[in-house]
């Protein structure tokens, strides 16, 4: 009975919806005001938060240094490599060409992204994540290696880079 | 429009099916762009979050429309919802995805607030001799607090509609479209305005005073 109640009332905002949605430009205000919305109120809303996602899309993102320490555990795991090697992809010190494809796609579905979104955030320089230095001079960036050497510089085994190191077949 | 409405399970899990083309991040980002630009559009967004939020008791503590057409359009651009642009223009998109993160968040908050529930707590009526049915408490996981909110929110909900249809007579137009509403589902308004064969401008109209005088009905509750 209770469902027969709620679906009565979900049908009379999904009517509205689909009557705002369909509703021609020109009378729109009009509907939006008779449904107890301010035109105004609503542009200036909508306008924030696009402009927040816009601005966010001009950004060079960091997927990885903001995650939760229990999530980074999680994926060192699931992607077999050591905490200094995601910080290092965090930072870009290995060339992107250089990163197998399949570990790309894997990470990023670890992490919740898409693989083409996470494929653009590894390209460019380097960036410091950590750095923060108090003298005037600016930092010597590192300059990016190959993604097999940064995993042999983590003193991984050989058998362990192999598995890193494989694209699909 | 075509809204992708598709009851999902998890609410990251994408919707794929055989022969889809996802658009690329370019394209995506073009979308937003000329929905920034649209002002019409963005000010339907808006308020179709607005009616998402209206029943979401946990969400809706947190979360302005704005917000939610802020993660919506995230979680698109970040590729965690795709798009399949040879099924769904983009704010069939955007409210599919709204749709679907809003139930499936409301979901997980509704499961944070649950507590432990005492004995004492479970409410029995007077004289009423029967034994507490362990089966039908283990299967209702909601808290004494959220079955109210639920209760109350449905009594609200139907006591408001309720009172809005008494509001007019039988034979008018309000009261028929709300008859034709609550009668069986519907799939577009074309097809009520084709059941009562009726004008679509006076359908609209008649919309409009059901919507101002649901409006007012809110005020006073």
């Amino acid at each position: 009975m209770m469902n027969t109640k709620k679906a009565l009332e979900q049908r009379f905002i999904d009517a509205k919806i689909a009557l705002i949605m369909g509703t021609p430009d020109d009378e729109l205000d009009e509907v939006l005001i008779a449904a107890g919305f301010e035109p105004n109120d609503l542009e200036q809303r909508g306008k924030k938060a696009i402009g927040q996602v816009l601005a966010s899309l001009q950004e060079d993102t960091d997927f990885i240094s903001s995650l939760a320490l229990s999530k980074k555990k999680e994926i060192v795991k699931r992607l077999g490599i050591r905490h200094a090697v995601l910080a290092a992809i965090a930072e870009r010190r290995a060339t992107l060409e250089s990163i197998p494809k399949r570990f790309i796609r894997e990470l990023a579905d670890a992490i919740g992204v898409a693989p083409e979104a996470m494929t653009q955030s590894l390209r460019g320089p380097v960036r410091l994540v950590s750095a923060s230095h108090k003298s005037d001079e600016a930092p010597i960036l590192p300059s990016q290696v190959s993604f097999e050497r940064l995993l042999k510089d983590t003193a991984m085994s050989e058998e362990e880079i192999r598995n890193v190191m494989r694209e699909e077949t | 429009m075509q809204v992708d409405d598709g009851e999902i399970p998890d609410e990251n899990e994408i919707d794929i099916q055989a022969g889809d083309t996802f658009a690329s991040p370019e394209e995506i980002k073009a979308a937003i762009e000329s929905l920034y630009h649209d002002v019409s559009a963005t000010k339907r967004m808006i308020a179709v979050a607005a009616l998402f939020l209206e029943r979401k008791v946990h969400l809706g503590r947190q979360y302005q429309p704005e917000d939610l057409l802020q993660e919506a359009l995230e979680r698109i651009a970040m590729g965690v919802r795709k798009w399949p642009t040879n099924r769904l223009d983009f704010p069939g998109l955007i409210i599919g995805v709204m749709r679907s993160w809003s139930s499936s968040i409301e979901k997980t908050k509704s499961r944070e607030d649950r507590h432990v529930v005492m004995e004492h707590e479970f409410i029995v009526a007077d004289g009423d001799d029967e034994a507490l049915n362990l089966e039908d408490v283990a299967t209702d996981r909601s808290t004494p607090l959220e079955q109210l909110e639920t209760y109350e929110l449905d009594a609200e909900g139907e006591s408001y509609l309720v009172i809005l249809k008494a509001q007019y007579g039988e034979d008018e137009l309000p009261a028929k479209i709300l008859n034709a509403l609550f009668k069986e589902p519907f799939e577009t308004h074309e097809e009520i305005m084709g059941a009562l064969g009726i004008k679509e401008s006076d359908y609209r109209n008649a919309w409009k005073r059901l919507m101002r005088a649901a409006e007012k009905l809110k005020e006073i509750k």
